[in-house]
């Protein structure tokens, strides 16, 4: 379904991924962990070209695609197949909620417009949002954007959607809602690639975890494998440290 | 100050109205246009064309407007022979109407403010916001066209206002070129009864109006593209 081999992005003289290699299947959730400046979040950016590798294979479907020699015309076919959740959800702030979904309908799939209409109406029903349909996004919640940006990424039907952080900048309690509704996409059987501080959505509805810590994976496995199991003594020292202020953030 | 020559003199400026109005709007149009071209290659650095640019605008700011206008009309007419046999035209220069002259004029003189407000304006939407073009796979223009544009208009308005209503105060400038406008209307009416005064406040009446509508259509605009937008944020 989605597969990258040995991935390498610099920014200038930052190396961020030094050659790593991850596989998702059709209908899997993966999740990526790691601490921050891990390189997941690039990694993410770099499968619809966000930002641009500089080495490494990109599989999407039957896409196949050396990041050294990517053309224009490539780029577009994997972001038709890919779409993505952003962590500031970044919806278009000039377009009402529902205009938000319509618009790649309309002007990437060339659907006649009732049309889109229609498929916007079901996928914002879809994230709750029926009665927010003329809402601008400065008007809605971070929650409300953030299923608006869930909204868009599903109306696309792409193959693959991946969430970069999707709860990071969430109010806390605003947070259970979107996780909530992300185990909803994973129950349709949209394949997801997930990057996320949430161990607990990891543990609940990921099949695969993989640990990637300074530019590589270190480790990946099913949730047991990966939290019950700990192989590598980097992937431990994490998991230690979130759960440590996961308990201090409860007892305050 | 005698009403009846003040009368006389604006209803000569009145009826210069059009003329500025034309040489106003087609120049703010074309450099719209060509203002955007500019910061968008100064925005995303072009390799040649930037820094060519970065230098071109900044030599271009430094001059007073009567002076660029005067050396494009000085130029036109040093060069008006050569260009005609050189385009194998059967014309005089009497047969141009010096409006072109002077839209050229002020094209260079509005240019470099112009396309300073649409890069300040390009350089308010945060990137996310191609971000989000692109992850739904539209193209860079679509991008631009459906998403950037419209929010750029909206955090300009403002500051293009302002620089319309610069521009309009400079199509009075047009006078040292000999291209008629409400100034030099005004003072046309005024040479037989010698009522320079009269002409000058007439002239200035007719500016006010119009600057005051430029300043109102602004504020209508604001409201239009703000609405929904700002409400709650």
């Amino acid at each position: 379904m989605l597969e990258i081999k040995n991935i390498h992005k610099n920014f200038g003289s930052l190396e961020v991924l030094k050659g790593a290699s991850i596989r998702v299947e059709a209908h899997q959730v993966v999740v990526i962990l790691g601490p921050s400046g891990s390189g997941k979040t690039t990694l993410l950016r770099c499968i619809n070209f966000l930002e641009h590798a500089d080495k490494g294979e990109l599989t999407v479907g039957d896409t196949k695609i050396d990041f050294e020699t990517v053309k224009r015309r490539e780029i577009r076919e994997v972001r038709k197949k890919v779409g993505f959740v952003f962590q500031n959800y970044n919806l278009f702030a000039n377009k009402t909620a529902i205009q938000n979904v319509m618009h790649g309908l309309i002007v990437v799939k060339k659907l006649p417009k009732a049309e889109a209409r229609k498929k916007a109406e079901e996928a914002l029903a879809w994230v709750k949002l029926s009665d927010k349909l003329d809402y601008y996004p400065s008007q809605l919640s971070g929650g409300q954007q953030q299923r608006v940006g869930i909204a868009r990424a599903i109306a696309m039907e792409p193959d693959i959607i991946l969430f970069d952080e999707p709860t990071s900048a969430l109010d806390p309690e605003l947070i259970g809602e979107t996780l909530e509704l992300m185990k909803n996409v994973a129950k349709r059987g949209i394949t997801m690639l997930v990057v996320t501080h949430e161990l607990s959505f990891a543990q609940d509805i990921a099949d695969k975890v993989i640990f990637m810590d300074g530019g590589v994976v270190v480790e990946e496995g099913t949730p047991d494998e990966l939290f019950n199991h700990t192989k590598e003594e980097r992937t431990k020292r994490f998991l230690a440290r979130i759960l440590s202020t996961k308990t201090i953030k409860t007892k305050v | 100050m005698k009403a009846q020559y003040f009368f006389l003199c604006l209803e000569a400026a009145i009826r210069k109205i059009p003329q500025n109005l034309i040489m106003c709007f087609s120049t703010l149009a074309i450099c719209l246009a060509l203002g955007m071209v500019i910061a968008l290659i100064r925005t995303y650095r072009i390799p040649v064309l930037a820094p060519l640019l970065d230098i071109l605008m900044a030599v271009t700011k430094a001059f007073p407007a009567n002076l660029i206008l005067l050396i494009c009309i000085m130029a036109y007419t040093y060069t008006f022979n050569d260009i005609v046999t050189f385009l194998h035209l059967n014309i005089t220069i009497r047969d141009v109407n010096l409006i072109y002259i002077a839209i050229v004029g002020l094209i260079i003189v509005s240019l470099p403010g112009i396309s300073e407000v649409l890069r300040g304006g390009l350089l308010a939407i945060p990137k996310g916001q191609f971000e989000a073009g692109y992850s739904v796979g539209m193209t860079a223009f679509q991008t631009f066209r459906d998403i950037i544009l419209p929010q750029m208009f909206r955090v300009i308005i403002p500051v293009l206002t302002n620089s319309i209503l610069t521009l309009m105060k400079s199509t009075a400038l047009v006078n040292v070129m000999g291209v008629s406008d409400i100034l030099r209307g005004s003072i046309e009416a005024a040479t037989d009864a010698y009522c320079y005064l009269e002409a000058y406040v007439a002239a200035a009446l007719v500016f006010w109006v119009l600057g005051f509508m430029i300043e109102k259509i602004g504020r209508m605009l604001e409201a239009r593209f703000n609405k929904g937008i700002r409400q709650i944020s």
